[in-house]
């Protein structure tokens, strides 16, 4: 027989004013029944009811006389800090494929998107006479693929580039020959016409080698012949999202509710410490298959071959092999086993989302440097604008200690901003104690800090605290590590959610006396059985980041105060596909 | 095996102490695209594959006691190696330039040409003949969204013959006028609208 004896073990802890006390309830299905219980012998009485010859006080310690708020710390994770953030966590998407079977073969859902058309600007080099032309290689600056239909012959190009001496020039041209020269690259032969510019001669270089250009318009009567198309830009995409389905499940027996009833009447020490009411087991269930749906939310990982090439051999999810649908026929009742019913994907997270565009930022436990953090600020702002969202306010999420010192290096910034001609700062914090000691609360319960920047101009960065980054550096702390866990967070949760594509509850109840008897001659001969109750919910989700380029994580840097000193070349990520200029010095 | 034999891998482990090898220090730097900065200076590693960079360095350059002090920290994604493992990362893990871990995403062209009517042979040979004396590449349908072959000229494809009549696009109004933002004025060089010749 099953014992229930770790469970029965109380622990010194049950009294202890400053130590936790916890334990796990015991197994309802299939662990304990009646027999379980032990009624008191004869023999037990004595031992049960006295102590040393004398009568004992049974039910002192196990009365409560009234009841204090909880006095610990709770840990918070991130599912509290997606809750504090009121991200919408059963936000629903209509899949094409779900009722067809789509959905099941091919496990992942799709947006559409579209791209900008970025062709303003074209980088060209390898200046080099033609003839009697200049000649140039040109390659886009922007995303848009080379065409030799966006260089028609006779259109006009700007060159812009370095003269002699750091003059910068500014030439014009038209085109006469343009050839593609595949790594996408485009030789255009250029015909000049500066020659009655107004410029001084040294800011007319007639030979650059290196630049950026511009494309004009032509030249063309309504009389000539020209019929010369410029290219057209497929800018449409359709980006998966992968999808899985997840379960937690809760049992109820019969024979348990038949022992817990007698134990809830008899043992008031089950009563007090053994015994988990079923509201509160519900709940608890509940939120921690909310709190491991938030993990996977952002840490999830593809699995082998998950990727648009290869996902026709992702793993087959099969109908049980095993004993479920065994060969006889009398277990399974004509239910098929080992058909495979679609295929396995792991929904991408978020960090994994991000990682996947550049946008996780591993600082290896160095300093963090504001100046460089700005700057991915303004490729934010330029991305988040693109969507139109034109918000100058960046929300920087990180532990309260980063916090703090990030406080500490923004007044050193501002004081850096405010020199006088012998380099001394003449920035004097006479104000009350609002300005930058205390931090204001948001609607969603955070604590921040708001910092109007010099560059981006226009731009307020807040700096906003929770509890989960800070448990997580207690635990890294713990861990060794605590570098690891020190991030900022600027993400935008208005495109970061999960998608629910589907939800199921199903509720089985066992043993139902009539069915048994009807499938199996034997129960007729029976009149009562004990059942269970099993009960399963499942939730069919994937990990929805709109645009990783709107968001930015920045990880493991060290506790120091943050450097505000620009860094050449430093920057967050190290490379960027926006149009970012380097920030002011 | 000689242990000096042993492929260098990533899993390799990574010698912890310094070999001076009489001049020189050896670094292995992880994720070589976040760079290290001494004096505020960038110390520029080698690029390997993966993300990863090595460096060879007098050991009386002015930034190897900082490269050391970095690597006894366990910050920076500096690490130090011997002379041997430099060489073998060296080979082993070659610097791919084209193998960007982000690609610059592209948009691709539409081609938006459509079927023409068939032309005889001999006047098709004749136009192609004309514009790649004139000029090559103009009027190509070829993007870089189709491979036309690295560092070959853009060819002016000859439309193939196709049976007369194939292509009819299917027109609401037979005289079809452009937009005009404004009405022509008599300012307007030809008018806005072409004056029809005097005939007779």
């Amino acid at each position: 027989m099953a014992t229930i004896s770790n469970n029965l073990a109380l622990s010194a802890n049950a009294f202890a004013k400053c130590a936790p006390n916890i334990g796990t309830n015991i197994k309802q299905c299939g662990t304990v029944g009646l027999c379980s219980a032990r009624p008191l012998t004869s023999d037990d009485l004595t031992d049960a009811y006295t102590k040393s010859g004398e009568y004992r006080v049974m039910e002192a310690l196990l009365m409560a006389d009234m009841e204090i708020k909880m006095c610990e710390a709770t840990q918070n994770g991130l599912y509290d800090f997606l809750m504090a953030n009121k991200v919408n966590m059963s936000k629903k998407v209509i899949a094409h494929g779900r009722d067809s079977g789509l959905l099941q073969i091919a496990p992942f859902i799709k947006a559409r998107q579209y791209s900008p058309i970025n062709n303003e600007y074209w980088l060209f080099n390898s200046g080099g006479v033609s003839g009697q032309n200049w000649e140039v290689i040109v390659h886009s600056a922007g995303n848009v693929p080379v065409d030799v239909r966006s260089f028609p012959v006779g259109i006009n190009v700007f060159l812009n580039s370095a003269g002699a001496g750091g003059a910068v020039s500014r030439t014009a041209w038209k085109v006469v020959t343009s050839t593609l020269e595949g790594d996408d690259e485009i030789a255009l032969v250029l015909e000049s016409s500066n020659a009655n510019s107004n410029l001084d001669p040294d800011k007319i270089d007639s030979t650059p080698q290196e630049g950026y250009l511009t494309v004009g318009g032509n030249n063309v009567s309504d009389y000539e012949k020209e019929c010369q198309e410029k290219p057209a830009y497929m800018t449409k995409k359709l980006v998966p999202f992968w999808v899985k389905t997840r379960r937690y499940s809760f049992c109820k027996s019969s024979k348990y509710d038949q022992y817990r009833a007698l134990m809830m009447a008899n043992n008031p020490l089950y009563r007090e410490f053994g015994d988990v009411p079923d509201i509160e087991r519900n709940r608890q269930l509940a939120m921690d298959f909310q709190k491991s749906f938030v993990q996977d939310f952002f840490w999830g990982k593809p699995l082998a071959n998950q990727n648009m090439a290869d996902y026709d051999q992702l793993e087959d999810i099969t109908t049980d092999p095993g004993d479920l649908y065994a060969a006889d026929s009398a277990t399974h009742l004509g239910a098929e086993g080992d058909i495979c019913v679609g295929k396995r994907a792991e929904p991408v997270g978020v960090y994994e989302q991000l990682a996947e565009c550049g946008r996780v930022v591993d600082l290896l436990a160095m300093q963090l440097n504001l100046p460089a953090v700005f700057q991915a600020f303004y490729d934010i702002i330029r991305v988040r604008s693109s969507q139109g969202n034109n918000n100058r306010i960046i929300d920087v999420f990180t532990d309260s200690v980063t916090a703090e010192l990030i406080n500490r290096a923004m007044i050193a910034y501002y004081a850096s901003k405010s020199a006088d001609h012998n380099g001394d700062s003449t920035l004097r914090l006479t104000m009350d104690a609002s300005g930058f000691s205390l931090a204001k609360k948001a609607d969603f319960g955070f604590l921040y800090r708001s910092y109007p920047l010099f560059w981006p101009a226009g731009v307020t960065m807040n700096v906003l605290t929770h509890y989960a980054f800070d448990d997580e550096i207690a635990v890294a702390t713990d861990a060794g590590i605590p570098d690891s866990a020190r991030r900022l967070w600027i993400l935008d949760f208005s495109g970061i959610y999960p998608g629910i594509i589907a939800s199921n509850r199903v509720v089985h109840n066992t043993g139902d006396l009539k069915t048994l008897a009807t499938v199996n001659n034997d129960f007729a001969c029976v009149m009562k059985v004990h059942t269970k109750q099993q009960t399963l919910n499942s939730q069919t989700d994937t990990t929805i980041v709109e645009c990783p380029g709107g968001n930015l994580i920045i990880e493991n840097f060290s506790s120091e105060v943050p450097d505000i000193t620009e860094t050449p070349g430093l920057r967050y990520p190290s490379s960027t596909t926006t149009t970012t200029p380097a920030s002011p010095r | 095996m000689n242990p000096e034999e042993t492929p260098v891998t990533e899993t390799s482990p990574i010698p912890t102490n310094p070999t001076s090898n009489g001049e020189y220090l050896y670094f292995r730097k992880v994720l070589a695209n976040m760079p290290f900065y001494v004096n505020r200076q960038p110390v520029m590693f080698e690029p390997l594959d993966r993300n990863m960079g090595v460096l060879k360095i007098s050991a009386h350059d002015p930034a190897t006691a900082a490269l050391l002090a970095t690597a006894k920290a366990n910050r920076g994604g500096v690490v130090v190696i011997d002379g041997a493992t430099y060489e073998e990362l060296k080979k082993k893990l070659p610097f791919k330039p084209l193998a960007q871990r982000l690609l610059r995403p592209k948009l691709q062209v539409f081609q938006n040409q459509v079927p023409r009517k068939a032309k005889p042979q001999s006047e098709v040979a004749a136009e192609a003949s004309r514009i790649s004396s004139r000029v090559s590449g103009v009027d190509s349908a070829v993007g870089s969204g189709t491979d036309a072959g690295a560092g070959t000229q853009a060819s002016v494809p000859v439309p193939p013959p196709v049976p007369a009549g194939e292509f009819r696009p299917a027109v609401g109004k037979k005289n079809f006028k452009m937009p005009v933002l404004k009405k022509p004025t008599g300012n307007s060089l030809s008018g806005g609208v072409e004056e029809p010749e005097p005939t007779g």
